[in-house]
């Protein structure tokens, strides 16, 4: 509050008589927010781990939490996990990429539309399908192996580190696809050309000119990723666990274990909060140098690249993918939904229709996450297209002072992973004065704090896309700043608002990292409540719950879809 | 602390007499009722059930006692005492009630004042053995389980079947059994505190270099012997009878050395903000004709003096020798198996 009273102060000296205007109050007052929003939980964390239980400075948590080889061994291994996830994706959704953005492959939109499929798939769901299908000894596919082979074991062991590393890779892949594809989609046929006229061949020309165009916004990607799979929960605990891999966040969820040692949690995180800032500033150094090569959004014909009969090898190695992320996963988990024992397969008498009976009409609480996924979902959505448009516009038109300073703080959550995060929010908001433990409200909280900086970054780009001639207008002819802004911007940019609102729900509803500590008893999450029961093996109940999240998400994205176009994904402009 | 079994009648004779059916109980129940109605509903925090069953538990007594809700949060033993703490720490007792298995995390409430001293009428209708579980009556036992053996019996033939504890790590089972993990599920701990006890700290190693596959919780073991993932596991009997009742390739029988009892414990929170209402339903859970149904109907085994277990499972009486580690046993040694687990497992 003391920023929202002495922001137009300092405002007012410059230009008296601003301070009635209401746009300089909206603007203060959401400035006070984020500030509120982002500096505190983050703040709290780094302060936690200097402090011991009682309150004293002291570095005791350190030497506890990253003096003990075990917790040392899983951070080693959170680390050689981020490495083989990171490679997995690029082999994944570069080929996908180049394929649909430059190649004649046919189904391009098919492939494009695979991709989204993948993305609004949850990963723990994901994991759940492939727990079913590649189980070593009763994993349909290894079943399916042994019938067709006669063989005595399947070749698939979901229960292995490349297991682990292949299933994160299937539900995160859509980010490196994202990313290549924005920037392949701006490479101009002309540069090929010129390379074909000098005498290179196809693939000379891909390998020295277009990739290399686009290898900066790919690495970005790769850092994204590699920082996403050390800091992810939910997979690792339905698939490590079995396969007896430690890592840092199973290790993190350990700490808030009885006794609940916070101060500890924090100090472990550091290491992996200061890797995640180094990585995210070399990722800002390689994508800044982006405007050094010819990549412009104006101008230029772009053709699809003729690729002979490897069009055919990509379109099989796509429709793999598919297969894999989408196809296979969905089928499983909707014949598990309807299965009485998921275990007995196809078999008759095994058919039910029991388990969703059992979701809409007995379990309260499968029914109450479903709604609360929805909502919180749905909220958090709103309030980060509503939040972001505003920070983007005050920054971008330097309505309030210190935009940049502004801007930092919209993006800093970006830096710390959500498990993390969750972290500095229990400390924050659970106990007093807040005592917003177990309420909606800090879901909400948390996952804006969480997904605000997708929102800026998008809508951001969006304004910077808008001529203020428009604006200005309004303001010649009397009409103020909340006058500009829903009269003009909010008009013009529905279609990114509109995407950005999908994007966020989206991602929400498959959040579990920051979710895992902070849901209580009435505000449980389809994610959490997913992990609850799988260690029951209620997976017919299961694939029940995630078979109605998928249908439910897939339905806003659709009607979304129809407003922001199929590329709400990339960000414009970056 | 165990009976015989001619003692055992003698007292179902006499606890027939108890307060529950004695008549002046049931005022005090009723009175108990509207003071609960009042507050409205409460908040349970279970785990030796599954969440069908606590659900159906919930639900069954709010049909007893309309206008009292059942707020049921079910999770494993380990989350659920998580997530007690993380609301104590935050200053929002959502919990009223608190059943679960892990009987060192009552002793360590209790220790912390946390619980409110309650000794439910209904607690006289119990079979002896387990009255008394808290000399201070703080905290009771509400329902039991066993662990033994469980088999596919598609994959395993009866005579083929372990019948040893120890068969678990002989390499005949190599890379097809399971064990459940004692930092996640109290019913497992009791169960490696057991093992432990019979077979050293080596049984883990060996457990390990069997390749067990690792489970969260005993109930877990169940379905993946169903699933066919693997073919013999340590598991809740009742669980696995239930499953062969209705048509799953699943059997279990009791061990040589004796299935391990795990007694899930019941309390109420100190800090309850609907005390009235927990005490009912206490009473209830101990003590009403509701749970001794249940417990029939979902193969659980009853607490209660002369009840009967479902078909094709041992009852309290049948089952020979039991292996039970003390509350004391539970609360030393729960965090040495675990270690002894991590060192063996990795994780």
């Amino acid at each position: 509050m003391s920023e929202a009273t002495l922001t137009p102060a300092l405002v007012s000296r410059r230009s008296p008589g601003r301070l009635a205007d209401p746009a300089l109050w909206l603007f203060s007052f959401l400035i006070a927010l984020l500030i509120l929003l982002v500096a505190n939980p983050i703040l709290r964390l780094v302060w936690d781990s200097f402090h011991t239980a009682e309150g004293g400075w002291s570095l005791q948590s350190y030497a506890v939490a990253l003096g003990n080889a075990r917790n040392l061994q899983a951070l080693v291994n959170s680390l050689a996990l981020g490495a083989a996830v990171t490679v997995l994706t690029l082999a994944l959704g570069v080929p996908l990429a180049l394929a649909v953005s430059r190649s004649n492959m046919p189904a391009r939109g098919l492939t494009h539309l695979s991709v989204l499929a993948a993305f609004v798939m949850p990963n723990f769901l994901g994991a759940i399908a492939w727990i079913l299908l590649a189980g070593p000894n009763a994993g349909w596919l290894n079943r399916l192996w042994m019938g067709l082979g006669g063989a005595e074991k399947g070749p698939f062991n979901i229960f292995s580190f490349w297991g682990l590393a292949f299933v994160i890779a299937l539900y995160t892949y859509p980010l490196v696809y994202v990313f290549t594809k924005a920037a392949l989609d701006l490479v101009s046929t002309e540069l090929e050309d010129a390379a074909a006229i000098h005498g290179a061949g196809k693939f000379q020309t891909m390998w020295r000119v277009t990739l290399p165009l686009a290898l900066p916004s790919v690495i970005g990607a790769a850092i994204l990723i590699f920082l996403e799979a050390i800091a992810l929960y939910g997979t690792p605990a339905l698939i490590a666990i079995p396969a007896r891999i430690n890592l840092a966040t199973t290790q993190l969820v350990s700490f808030f274990q009885y006794p609940l040692q916070i101060e500890q949690a924090a100090a472990f995180a550091m290491p992996i909060l200061l890797l995640t800032v180094v990585m995210l500033m070399l990722q800002r150094r390689l994508l800044a140098r982006r405007g050094f090569v010819s990549v412009s959004g104006k101008g230029g014909e772009r053709r699809p690249l003729d690729i002979g009969l490897w069009k055919w090898v990509l379109l099989a190695y796509a429709a793999l993918i598919g297969l894999l992320s989408v196809v296979l996963p969905l089928v499983i988990l909707v014949m598990a939904s309807l299965s009485k024992a998921w275990g007995r397969g196809l078999a008759s008498g095994n058919l039910t229709l029991g388990n969703y009976r059992t979701i809409f009409f007995e379990q309260v609480t499968v029914r109450d996450a479903i709604v609360n996924t929805v909502s919180y979902s749905m909220a958090t959505a709103l309030i980060c297209v509503l939040m972001g448009i505003c920070i983007a516009y005050a920054t971008q038109r330097r309505v309030t002072p210190f935009p940049t300073v502004i801007q930092f703080l919209a993006l800093a959550p970006v830096a710390v992973p959500g498990l993390i995060l969750a972290i500095g929010l229990y400390a924050a908001y659970a106990g007093p004065p807040f005592s917003l433990y177990g309420t909606g409200l800090l879901i909400v909280v948390a996952f804006t704090t969480r997904f605000l900086p997708i929102a800026v970054t998008a809508c951001a780009a969006a304004v910077r896309s808008l001529n203020p001639e428009l604006e200005e207008a309004v303001r010649v002819l009397g009409g103020g700043r909340i006058t500009v802004l829903a009269k003009v911007v909010l008009p013009l940019l529905k279609k990114t608002l509109v995407g950005v609102f999908i994007l966020v729900f989206v991602i929400c509803t498959k959040e579990l990292s920051t979710a895992v500590f902070l849901t209580g008893p009435s505000s449980r999450m389809v994610s959490v409540l997913t992990l609850d029961l799988s260690e029951q093996g209620n997976y017919e109940t299961l694939a029940a719950m995630g078979v109605v999240l998928v249908v439910i998400t897939t339905l806003v994205v659709a009607a979304g879809m129809r407003v922001a176009g199929r590329d709400f994904m990339l960000r414009r402009g970056g | 602390m165990l009976f015989n079994r001619r003692h055992f009648t003698a007292m179902a004779g006499a606890s027939v007499l108890a307060p529950w059916t004695s008549g002046h109980a049931q005022p005090a129940l009723a009175a108990l009722y509207e003071a609960a109605k009042k507050e409205g509903e409460l908040t349970w925090y279970c785990v030796p059930q599954t969440s069908e069953v606590a659900e159906k538990m919930g639900r069954t007594f709010t049909a007893r006692y309309p206008g009292v809700k059942v707020n049921v949060v079910r999770t494993t033993a380990q989350v659920a005492f998580q997530r007690l703490n993380q609301d104590l720490k935050a200053g929002r007792p959502n919990c009223d009630v608190f059943t679960s298995t892990d009987l060192s995390h009552y002793v360590d409430l209790k220790g912390r004042n946390l619980l409110m001293k309650n000794t439910p009428a209904a607690v006289a209708l119990q079979d002896r053995r387990v009255q008394n579980m808290d000399p201070d009556g703080y905290f009771h036992a509400s329902s039991c389980f066993m662990m033994g053996l469980i088999y596919n019996t598609a994959k395993v033939s009866a005579a083929a079947a372990p019948r040893s504890w120890s068969d678990l790590v002989d390499s005949r089972w190599s890379g097809v059994g399971a064990a459940a993990h004692p930092a996640y599920s109290g019913a497992a701990g009791a169960w490696c505190i057991e093992m432990r006890k019979l077979y050293g700290d080596g049984f883990f190693k060996k457990l390990a270099a069997n390749k067990t596959h690792i489970g969260r919780s005993t109930i877990d073991a169940v379905t993946t012997v169903i699933s066919g993932e693997c073919s013999v596991s340590a598991g809740p009997m009742s669980l696995a009878a239930l499953q062969a009742s209705k048509g799953n390739p699943i059997a279990t029988l009791v061990p040589k050395e004796g299935p391990v009892l795990i007694l899930s414990p019941t309390a109420i929170m100190a800090s309850t903000r609907r005390p009235h209402a927990a005490r009912l339903f206490l009473e209830w859970q101990l003590g009403s004709d509701d749970t001794a149904r249940i417990a029939y109907e979902e193969f659980g085994v009853s607490l209660r003096v002369g009840a009967k277990s479902a078909p094709g499972l041992p009852g309290l009486n049948d089952a020979g020798p039991l292996l039970a580690p003390t509350p004391p046993q539970m609360v030393v040694q729960i965090p040495k198996v675990i270690d002894l687990w991590k060192d063996a497992f990795g994780v």
